[in-house]
């Protein structure tokens, strides 16, 4: 009787395992709800790449939140990336916030919502700049055309057996001890950051190699620049067409931009863009939001900003959007 | 987990794994079980219809593996050769995957029914027995291909939990991991670049790459192995062994019986023996090697080059054969071993070059070595060495047979820990698929 309970139990102990351990494979809404298997970026982007000791961070800590009033009034659209993650209504003065993803551009027309004020916002990293500013159907309106990438990040970690087995958290010794044999030893890191070098932060490797326009530090003709300020000047056509009251630019500085990699020389992409003066489109200029204050606005061991950059980000777009425009 | 559902519970487990690919396929493999269950039957209750039944059996075997495998290489094949004769005559081009591991179960369904046909095997009467063994998981993407009397009888009454049993599987596994992510994964990350980028590529890098690749192949065909029969001796069920270290052998031959021994001695038994073998002459025995060893080329896949490694072992098979009749030389062991694996390894540039082009490239860089352009900058000396010291220690526990000689459960325990620990530190888990997985 005893042995006949070991063995049912057993079965469905396992019978329950792989049950979950495969929903968590293959379900982002199963893994986000029980959270078995914790986030492989809790500790920063960067640091999931590399698992460098050094860089163990928790980038959990958040910047005090600066309450607004809402205003029913303004509808507010941003056209952006995984920088705006944990922007929500409850941060921005317009009460009514919708988020459309890189992913969906250009299939998506942003929606318009007459009596109100709409405005539009189009934020890009600064890595992704060069290729999202020529896409010229932007709005979802215009004539066909997105440019090629040259560029890819791979996030495969869901595929990924490395991932799956050893992203808990007691096991994370072991994956620095094979991070630190692997540089030290072999002089080896994963492709997709740059070589630490004893820099004090990890730098996604795509914003260093000049070779990738999504460098920082990779050389930009000033043809390519008058391409992408045509370009915009279009789009804001689009979308006055489409009825938004106002549009604003806002173009997210790489790290490495904001802080130099091994003395290397910024392009200064974000400065020739915004201060071109054919563009007709205004800028929220994160760039210098992001390099005026002493202390840190990016994560050590991630490729983005933390909080507090997120938060002056934030307070800025709050305070030009509810601005009248002349 | 009760006896009467550990069938049932293996079916299920190797439905989920083969569909995890492409779950549609799974169809292909109950339409070669069905067919085969089916004509199994027939052929031992029929007396004037059995080799009818045969053939239904190796047509629907052969065709789905016509279709999937090959359809697409003769309608190039033809193409071109309209093209020449500037005929405008088209055959299509199929836009479909080739189902995962389909060469393996084919052939090992094959291999009941010829069994059945001959009288060595009774036909199985349990559908879900038969099942199993065409679809049984740790080796259905990759082999070994069993034989049903080996298998067969293991279903039907082998599937057991035995500690022991547990221990042995677990060190076979992490012998496995450890060849397939330490050894074969690190030496392709020298490898693939050369062979990539071979105009670019100097004579040194290419004689690198060659030996590399040898090794990359073998412990990535023999890791697999070793993982499907560790996983399946952890269910009590013992598979055939596929490899036993066959660059130690001193002989094409050796070579043959000991590299993938389970399709080798398919072909043999199957293809080899029924052509007549070596019981009809001289002559006819060369032919008969020659073209087990051109189809056996092209079971690897339907391109050139598989077919051209496949005939340049059956030459080299034949020139030994020939060799051995007419003279006789004492040549030492080590060095017979040596012209072996230099001989092995001038194939594999074949198996390997991603086109003829390619092949003919890296044999003319072979030709001169030079050492213009430096090579793939993907490890430093240290790694280098490291790849060079992993290759000696392989060559010496295979020598040494290291790992039959652990036999207590609770040692071989510790050196799976142990292998599984070295696994992770100094693995490459870079997604890289198992080779054999395309054929």
């Amino acid at each position: 009787m005893i042995k006949r309970t070991i063995q049912i139990f057993a079965l469905i102990s396992g019978i329950s395992i792989i049950v979950v351990m495969a929903a968590v494979s293959y379900s982002k809404w199963f893994n986000n709800v029980i959270a078995i298997v914790p986030s492989p970026y809790r500790y920063g982007d960067l640091y999931f790449f590399s698992n460098h000791p050094k860089f163990r961070i928790n980038t959990s800590k958040q910047a005090k939140i600066n309450k607004v009033k809402p205003q029913s009034n303004i509808r507010l659209t941003i056209i952006g990336d995984s920088y705006l993650n944990g922007i929500s209504k409850e941060n921005l003065i317009a009460k009514n916030f919708d988020h459309i993803d890189w992913d969906y551009v250009p299939d998506t027309i942003p929606s318009f919502q007459s009596g109100k004020k709409n405005i539009l916002v189009i934020e890009t990293t600064e890595r992704y700049a060069r290729w999202r500013l020529k896409i010229r159907n932007l709005v979802g309106i215009g004539e066909k055309y997105i440019p090629p990438i040259n560029h890819e990040i791979k996030l495969n970690a869901e595929d990924n057996i490395q991932f799956l087995l050893t992203n808990f958290d007691f096991l994370l010794n072991l994956k620095e001890i094979k991070s630190l044999i692997y540089l030290k030893l072999f002089n080896r890191y994963d492709s997709r950051i740059a070589k630490p070098n004893g820099a004090e932060r990890l730098y996604l490797n795509e914003t260093i190699e000049e070779s990738l326009t999504s460098s920082s530090y990779s050389s930009i003709s000033e043809e390519e620049i008058s391409e992408i300020i045509n370009n915009l000047n279009l789009v804001q056509q689009d979308v006055l067409k489409l009825g938004f009251e106002e549009v604003y630019l806002s173009i997210i500085p790489n790290a490495a931009s904001v802080y130099n990699y091994n003395g290397k020389k910024y392009n200064h992409l974000i400065e020739r863009i915004q201060q071109h003066p054919n563009l007709k489109m205004t800028c929220i200029n994160a760039y210098q939001l992001l390099s005026a204050p002493k202390d840190n606005v990016f994560h050590y061991s991630d490729s983005h900003w933390n909080s507090f950059g997120q938060q002056l980000w934030i307070d800025e777009i709050n305070k030009t959007i509810s601005t009248p425009k002349n | 987990m009760p006896k009467p559902w550990r069938k049932t519970w293996v079916f299920i487990a190797s439905c989920y794994f083969y569909m995890v690919f492409k779950p549609v396929y799974l169809l292909i493999l109950f339409a070669i079980i069905g067919i085969d269950f089916i004509a199994g039957k027939k052929i031992e209750q029929s007396i004037l219809h059995k080799k009818k039944w045969l053939i239904v059996s190796i047509s629907a075997n052969l065709g789905i593996l016509f279709f999937f495998k090959y359809f697409n290489f003769i309608s190039e094949n033809i193409n071109a050769l309209f093209a020449t004769f500037h005929s405008s005559a088209q055959l299509p081009f199929l836009e479909i995957i080739l189902p995962i591991g389909l060469s393996f179960h084919t052939f090992q369904a094959m291999s009941y029914t010829f069994e059945v046909y001959r009288g060595k095997q009774k036909a199985e009467h349990h559908l879900l027995d038969y099942s199993i063994y065409v679809l049984y998981f740790p080796q259905l993407v990759a082999g070994p291909i069993e034989r049903p009397q080996n298998l067969l009888p293991q279903i039907k009454n082998n599937i057991s939990f035995n500690g022991n049993f547990v221990a042995q599987g677990l060190l076979l596994m992490s012998i496995g991991l450890f060849k397939k992510v330490v050894i074969a994964d690190r030496l392709a990350l020298f490898v693939d670049p050369v062979f990539n980028d071979l105009p670019h590529a100097n004579g040194l890098s290419v004689l690198i790459a060659s030996v590399f690749f040898a090794f990359e192949i073998y412990c990535d065909f023999s890791g697999y192995s070793a993982i499907a029969i560790g996983v399946s001796k952890i269910m009590g069920i013992d598979l055939m062994q596929n490899f036993n270290s066959p660059y130690l052998s001193s002989s094409f031959s050796m070579f043959w019986s000991r590299w993938h021994i389970s399709l080798s001695s398919w072909f043999k038994e199957y293809l080899y023996k029924p052509l007549g073998g070596n019981r009809k002459g001289e002559l006819i025995r060369y032919r008969n090697i020659f073209i087990v060893f051109i189809l056996s080329g092209f079971w690897h896949g339907a391109k050139w080059n598989f077919m051209i490694w496949g005939a340049l072992h059956g030459i080299l098979l034949l020139l030994e054969n020939v060799f051995k009749k007419h003279f006789s030389l004492s040549i030492s062991p080590s060095f017979k071993i040596l012209f072996v694996f230099c001989a092995t390894t001038f194939a594999w540039i074949f198996f390997r070059a991603n086109t003829l082009e390619d092949a003919a490239l890296a044999i003319k860089h072979l030709g001169s070595i030079s050492f213009e352009n430096s090579l793939p900058k993907v490890f430093n000396e240290i790694e280098f060495s490291f790849c060079f010291l992993l290759i000696a220690l392989l060559i010496r526990s295979e020598k040494k047979e290291w790992s039959k000689h652990i036999v207590k459960p609770i040692f071989q325990m510790l050196i799976a820990t142990m292998l599984f620990a070295l696994a992770y530190l100094f693995g490459e888990f870079n997604l890289k698929q198992f080779i054999y997985f395309q054929f």
